[in-house]
């Protein structure tokens, strides 16, 4: 019984608060351990299709793409936008996530985290160099590529050209607010945050996530590998 | 290998720190013109000082705002440049993100290694930073990394210490090779030194006696640490120094024993080593009675310190910030409210959370369309339940529906606001049926947050998109649907545009669900619809 109330503690706040930290939180973080705690977190990851992760002294839950009920689908994200957003738009949105992970986790060291922030600004003129390479390559080149990484290329990098950069009109799509909207999806995730309106940074949670967990992933891998053959 | 060449790359690490903040690479040269030749650099000099005067006091309030409050005064008082506060906030972010954290990207020197013939890399990073919470604010503070102290403190705190040790490298070469007029004078730059640091910590003693207020602790800290340091090392040296010049001067009594020198030469020599000896001797005696005032100075300055605390404390009350405005703030009685609803409401569970992997997942491909093809392309891979997809269907056909509407009535009238829609549709009796979900105002809300619809664009792009109908309103499969794409409303509109009106829309209507009437009121600001 005690493993059971100890672990729905455990569940309970991981839900509220995003994650338990070995600072803060030490005799929980500590009971996530004991063999009848996990028994029960076992069960809660089943029936709720999640995984619990301890990375670099925290705990974190992941959902699983199937689960209806914790994971944030695809109607979800696309609701975190603007109110018309289309499939392709937020397949633009997905490119943009990608790239930005791709640049603050692309070291070859033990610690893949290679810079400690990222500025607007030069995001948006690197997504500019990237989309306007795009235009360059016949059709069948691309298709090619789209086939070879299952990535919306022509229709991300069209919507990407079509918008400005002015922020001047607040409900207009611009490619200034469209990175603040999807900062703040992943804001509100705890994954990133900007700062001073240009600057963006990852949290800790981001970094442990990344470097100890998606990394390993073959897709991932394969995407950020493609970036850096400039392929993608 | 030359042996000065051993440890080459050791030293390129300052010339790449200079490099870093000289031959800058983010050079913004519109913010650079406002400046006069290297006074920029000396301004980045001056920045660097700031942040590590900051990082010893360890307040943790060096952010962008302090360092902006700083370059504000110091341009002004000194540069004679008073910039608005637009500019001081762009050139403080090049200053520090561009310049000292190199956009945050790694900046690297690359050294060469003479031993091993190959490069180093050198990662050059002055300053650090650190993401502060404090009650649902979050902020960036700076601090000086361990690299920028040790360049900083080489430029001048260290100055001494290092021009103490190589007036000690001298005077032990000139006695080894026998130069004692050097010596002597070598010797009388030490007691120089030694007589420098006795003058520091009386001039220390004497602000602390004066007004304890204008001394800080990181003085004292600085002092205590640096000289008191310096000379527990130096005196141990100073004696090595005067064992080697004794052994000097048996040397020569033997030289002129075996008559290889001398007697003028050896009485001229004999002289310059006493006087180098007694020199050395002073230097040693004044460095030992500085060493034993150490705890004298610390004592002077605790005591001194305290009898000053017993005098100061005391605790003030802003009334007014603490209490009144607290008050007038106390706005959480309504969310007491709202929590007493709460059992009305359906149970919602806690926000859901992103699988990252869910990003990377393989996307469906838009491909552009064909002449002879269909403008749908089907993807019948989506295995939905027949009765889910006809109602979807319907719900989509609806929207298809009203989306004409509005758009023909827009052309008949050329501009036409929501309210004169509503009064159309229930001309028509098509009202009840465009309201039923409240399709028609989600439709409306919808096109107003595009602003404008350009039909002409659309259709020249030749775009297909995927035929994946939900329950939501999406823009572009109502234009490529068969039924809308038949009216040809293209031919005559180019573009919708759709305004906010400055009065409202109040209208009243009936709904049946489940056999069950509703009466729904709506209200919300009119809308204007207009076609070129």
């Amino acid at each position: 019984m005690e493993g059971l109330q100890k672990a729905l503690k455990i569940f309970k706040i991981i839900l509220e608060e995003g994650e338990i930290k070995r600072q803060e939180n030490f005799s929980l973080y500590k009971e996530f351990a004991e063999d009848d705690v996990r028994i029960v977190l076992n069960a809660i990851e089943k029936e709720f299709s999640c995984r619990f992760l301890d990375l670099n002294e925290s705990i974190y839950l992941i959902p699983e793409i199937d689960s209806k009920t914790l994971n944030l689908s695809f109607k979800n994200f696309k609701d975190s936008f603007y109110t018309n957003t289309s499939n392709s738009e937020l397949y633009l949105y997905y490119y943009i996530f990608m790239y930005i992970l791709y640049e603050f986790y692309n070291g070859k060291n033990n610690n893949p985290k290679k810079i400690t922030f990222l500025k607007v600004s030069n995001l948006i003129d690197r997504l500019d160099d990237k989309f306007m390479k795009y235009e360059k390559l016949n059709s069948e080149e691309i298709q090619l590529l789209e086939e070879q990484f299952r990535v919306n290329i022509k229709t991300s990098a069209e919507l990407w050209r079509g918008m400005i950069i002015s922020q001047e009109q607040s409900n207009k799509k611009n490619k200034i607010t469209v990175i603040q909207k999807l900062l703040n999806v992943l804001s509100e995730q705890n994954l990133a945050r900007i700062f001073d309106d240009d600057e963006i940074r990852t949290t800790e949670k981001l970094d442990a996530l990344m470097s100890q967990f998606y990394l390993k992933m073959d897709r991932v891998r394969e995407i950020n590998s493609a970036f850096e053959r400039e392929e993608l | 290998m030359n042996d000065f060449l051993k440890d080459f790359e050791k030293r390129m690490e300052w010339i790449g720190i200079v490099e870093s903040i000289v031959n800058r690479k983010g050079k913004n040269t519109q913010l650079e013109s406002l400046f006069k030749e290297n006074d920029l650099s000396n301004v980045i000099f001056a920045l660097l000082l700031f942040i590590m005067e900051r990082t010893l006091i360890e307040d943790d309030r060096c952010d962008m705002k302090a360092i902006q409050n700083f370059l504000k005064d110091l341009l002004a008082t000194y540069y004679l440049m008073v910039l608005d506060e637009a500019e001081i906030k762009k050139l403080s972010s090049y200053l520090v993100k561009d310049i000292l954290q190199n956009n945050g990207e790694p900046y690297i020197y690359k050294a060469k290694n003479y031993l091993e013939n190959s490069y180093k890399e050198i990662n050059i990073r002055l300053i650090t930073d650190k993401v502060i919470e404090n009650r649902n604010e979050r902020k960036i503070i700076y601090r000086l990394s361990n690299q920028g102290y040790d360049f900083l403190f080489r430029t001048r705190e260290v100055d001494e210490e290092i021009k103490f040790s190589i007036e000690q490298f001298k005077l032990k070469e000139y006695v080894k090779r026998k130069k004692f007029n050097s010596a002597v004078r070598q010797s009388l730059e030490l007691i120089t030194f030694v007589k420098q640091a006795k003058k520091r910590i009386e001039e220390f003693i004497l602000n602390v006696k004066e007004n304890i207020t204008k001394v800080n602790s990181d003085e004292y800290k600085i002092l205590v640490e640096s000289t008191y340091f310096i000379l527990e090392e130096e005196k141990e040296t100073m004696d090595d120094m005067l064992r080697m010049v004794r052994q000097a001067e048996d040397k020569m009594n033997e030289d002129l024993g075996s008559e290889i020198i001398e007697e003028k030469e050896f009485l001229k020599a004999k002289k310059e080593i006493e006087e180098v000896i007694k020199n050395i001797d002073i230097v040693i005696i004044e460095q030992r009675n500085l060493i034993n005032s150490r705890q004298d100075l610390g004592n002077i300055y605790l005591e001194t310190l305290k009898k000053s605390l017993e005098y100061s404390f005391e605790k003030r009350y802003d009334f007014e910030e603490k209490v009144l405005k607290e008050l007038e703030n106390y706005n959480n009685t309504f969310d007491k409210i709202i929590k007493l609803l709460n059992p009305l409401f359906l149970p919602k569970f806690p926000k859901k959370w992103l699988n990252i992997k869910g990003i990377y997942e393989n996307q469906f491909i838009f491909r552009p369309r064909e002449e002879s093809k269909e403008e749908i392309i089907d993807y019948s891979d989506i295995n939905l339940e027949l009765e889910e997809e006809l109602r979807i269907k319907k719900i989509n056909a609806k929207y298809v529906e009203i989306t004409i509407e509005i758009l023909e009535e827009t052309y008949k009238h050329k501009t036409i606001t929501l309210k004169e829609l509503i009064e159309i549709f229930k001309n028509k009796g098509r009202y009840n049926k465009f309201v039923e979900n409240r399709d028609l105002f989600m439709i409306a809300i919808k096109l107003y947050d595009i602003g404008e619809i350009r039909l002409k664009e659309f259709y020249n792009n030749k775009k297909t998109v995927l035929n994946f109908e939900t329950e939501e309103y999406d823009l572009e499969l109502v234009l490529t649907n068969k039924a809308f794409i038949e009216r040809n409303l293209v031919e005559n509109i180019s573009n919708l545009l759709i305004t906010k009106e400055v009065d409202e829309v109040r209208d009243k209507f009936e709904v049946d669900r489940n056999g069950i009437k509703f009466t729904e009121i709506i209200e919300f600001t009119n809308l204007r619809f207009e076609v070129n």
